[in-house]
């Protein structure tokens, strides 16, 4: 029988077999949108808890006893606070801050009428953090205009402000502006390398080993089909469901993001739909040398639970390179792109950070990556040829 | 026709089969009788080339499982004695993937499905899917996988292991039917009765060789009191002797 026919055979079934099984669709569909789920909610949260900060962020700054500073007020309107009223009596003040219906309540006693030296105080509650966040914010500006009024003081005694301030600091920066976002998205290289991995896990299983446990692979293997065939038939299958989780969880990162970052200015916007493409393209090769992976392991080993174990630790690997690249990128060489998900990796994140793609890199990476998975795949089709992987010990 | 010529099997330092040789003719039902642990099953492995021996010959249809091996598994259906089943898949759709995996198309698929399913009793449970079948029904299934391809040589590895009275005596009847279909059976099985009943030439094998071959006429004769069961135990109790001396 041709190799194409056989595989289009085993596709067929295996499909038809794993589409049926509830447990594995599951696993299969809803696993792939957890963790964009996570990070979506995890920047809507910060967003809306205005807990990412700026100095241009506007806000609602409850003030009891406004008119007792008006020079302050007017600065703090200036700089994106909208003054509001708060309670003045103080068990009420504590109570509206405990409760989060105020984030917190900036009070100026009657002693800072006419004078530029008093003392305020701003009630908040250190265990929310949309207070502290909100907060820090009015602190910041409060500090400023502080800095600002000591050197007005300061020049109006006669002496040089630089006494108050020495040295004067100015950033020029000539990169993007990032910000806590952009933590969120170097993220997404990781867990998609995760994803890519841990897919068609369970599919794998079911597949390979779990075939000798059911009892079905001695008829299966006396068929007239050899077992490359049908290592590839099960192989292909194993791919294709793995492309529909990393589409799924690729799709499920695009949408997460750009909702959670949607209503906001300040974030670094999430990437485009071209980058997800990119991405998608970029992992196929290392979508066929996971596949690869996992018919090995899976038949290496005794049982399904045994494959279980091996398997489910597989996704763990990829996953440390990933998290120390989020911190300390490495730069991709030719060398270090034709090594398998480090040199996806490292061209996943220059994706993610907006950098043009580097098509030295893609080359080494797809020639690396496949030829990897080609040994791979021939030493599950070794281990497919063993007597014990009928025997099953 | 099979004919096996002194098969050699060894698992590490176990001797499954050792030397085992029977020649099983068309139109008529071999049976292989043993001790469990005899080497039946792993024969049956070899012949239909899911292991490979260490020495000796296989030949189905003159063809040398060693040299071509999917040239015998086309001539050959296989009753494995895991009978095993997808059970996400219904009957049907295992007749359907195993015809296509024996290389048949559409038009020979519906005739051999249509014909198998009508003659197994199938029709009651063809579209359901075999999760929580009956072991008859489960056997049914495994049966038809069998058979889809319309073998000249069958091998059934204890096929009635389990059943019921009525189940044992479809499968009975079906081996005798296949038997006058010119088709040539092959069955292993522990039970003396169903070999005496069902079998025209009869190998006793015991520690991995044959130790013993006839009709059950023959046997009988050998025997000297017409009992089978007494001779199967001589028979093998010997070879027992034999390998501990």
């Amino acid at each position: 029988m041709k190799t194409f026919e056989s595989i289009k055979i085993i596709f067929w079934k295996e499909s038809l077999d794993h589409l049926r099984d509830r447990r594995s669709l599951v696993l299969s569909f809803v696993f792939p949108l957890l963790a964009p789920l996570m990070v979506g909610l995890l920047l809507y949260f910060i967003n809306t808890n205005n807990i990412q900060g700026s100095e241009d962020f506007e806000m609602d700054g409850p003030v009891a006893g406004a008119e007792n500073a008006p020079a302050l007020m007017t600065y703090l309107t200036e700089h994106g606070i909208t003054l509001t009223p708060a309670p003045v009596v103080r068990e009420f003040q504590e109570s509206a801050v405990k409760s989060g219906a105020l984030p917190f309540i900036l009070v100026i006693p009657e002693t800072a009428v006419g004078t530029n030296i008093y003392r305020l105080e701003i009630i908040t509650d250190r265990a929310s953090p949309k207070s502290m966040a909100a907060a820090a914010t009015v602190m910041r500006h409060i500090t400023i205009y502080n800095r600002m009024e000591s050197m007005r003081m300061v020049e109006e005694a006669g002496f040089d402000p630089g006494i108050i301030t020495p040295i004067t600091v100015t950033e020029s920066n000539v990169g993007k502006t990032l910000n806590t976002a952009f933590l969120f998205y170097n993220m997404i290289p990781s867990l998609l390398t995760f994803m890519i991995f841990m897919g068609a896990v369970y599919l794998t299983i079911d597949m390979s080993v779990g075939e000798r446990e059911r009892g079905s692979l001695e008829s299966l293997l006396a068929t007239p089909i050899s077992r490359a065939n049908l290592l590839l038939g099960k192989s292909v299958t194993a791919l294709f469901f793995t492309s529909i989780i990393v589409f799924i969880n690729l799709t499920a990162f695009y949408i997460a993001l750009w909702w959670a970052t949607s209503s906001v200015d300040n974030f670094t916007p999430p990437p485009s739909l071209l980058v997800f493409a990119q991405l998608f393209l970029f992992s196929v090769p290392l979508m066929i040398f996971a596949v690869a992976l996992q018919m090995t392991i899976a038949f290496m080993t005794k049982s399904a639970k045994e494959a279980q174990i091996y398997l489910g630790l597989l996704p763990i690997v990829p996953l440390l390179p990933g998290l120390i690249m989020v911190f300390n990128p490495v730069e991709p060489t030719s060398a270090v792109s034709s090594i398998p998900i480090y040199g996806q990796l490292a061209l996943f994140i220059d994706l993610i950070s907006g950098k043009d793609t580097n098509w030295v890199g893609v080359f080494y990476s797809v020639v690396g990556t496949l030829s990897a998975a080609m040994i791979v795949f021939y030493l599950a089709s070794r281990l497919f040829e063993r007597e014990r992987t009928v025997l099953g010990s | 026709m099979i004919i096996v010529k002194d098969l050699e099997k060894h698992f590490g330092k176990v001797d499954a089969v050792k030397g085992f040789s029977f020649r099983a003719e068309d139109g008529k039902v071999t049976g292989i009788v043993g001790h469990n642990g005899a080497g039946k099953t792993t024969t049956f492995r070899c012949l239909a080339g899911l292991l490979k021996p260490d020495s000796g010959t296989i030949l189905v249809d003159e063809w040398d499982v060693a040299k071509a091996r999917i040239e015998v598994q086309n001539r050959i259906g296989v009753l494995p004695d895991a009978k095993g089943l997808y059970p996400r898949l219904t009957a049907r759709e295992h007749i359907r993937y195993f015809a296509k995996l024996y290389g048949l198309d559409d038009e020979e698929i519906e005739a051999r499905e249509q014909i198998l399913i009508e003659r197994l009793g199938m029709s009651g449970f063809a579209d359901r899917r075999t999760k929580g079948f009956s072991r008859g029904q489960r056997l049914k299934v495994a049966l038809a996988q069998a058979l889809v391809h319309n073998p000249q040589n069958i091998i059934f590895d204890e096929p009635t292991n389990g059943l019921d009275i009525t189940g044992v005596h479809s499968v009975h009847e079906l081996i005798l039917e296949l038997k006058d279909l010119g088709n040539c059976i092959l069955i292993s099985s522990h039970i003396i009765s169903e070999i005496s009943k069902l079998c025209d030439h009869i190998v006793i094998m015991a520690e991995g060789k044959d130790v013993m071959c006839g009709t059950a006429e023959e046997l009988k004769e050998k025997s000297g009191h017409g009992n089978l069961e007494t001779l199967f135990l001589q028979a093998t109790a010997a070879s027992n002797l034999k390998v501990v001396g």
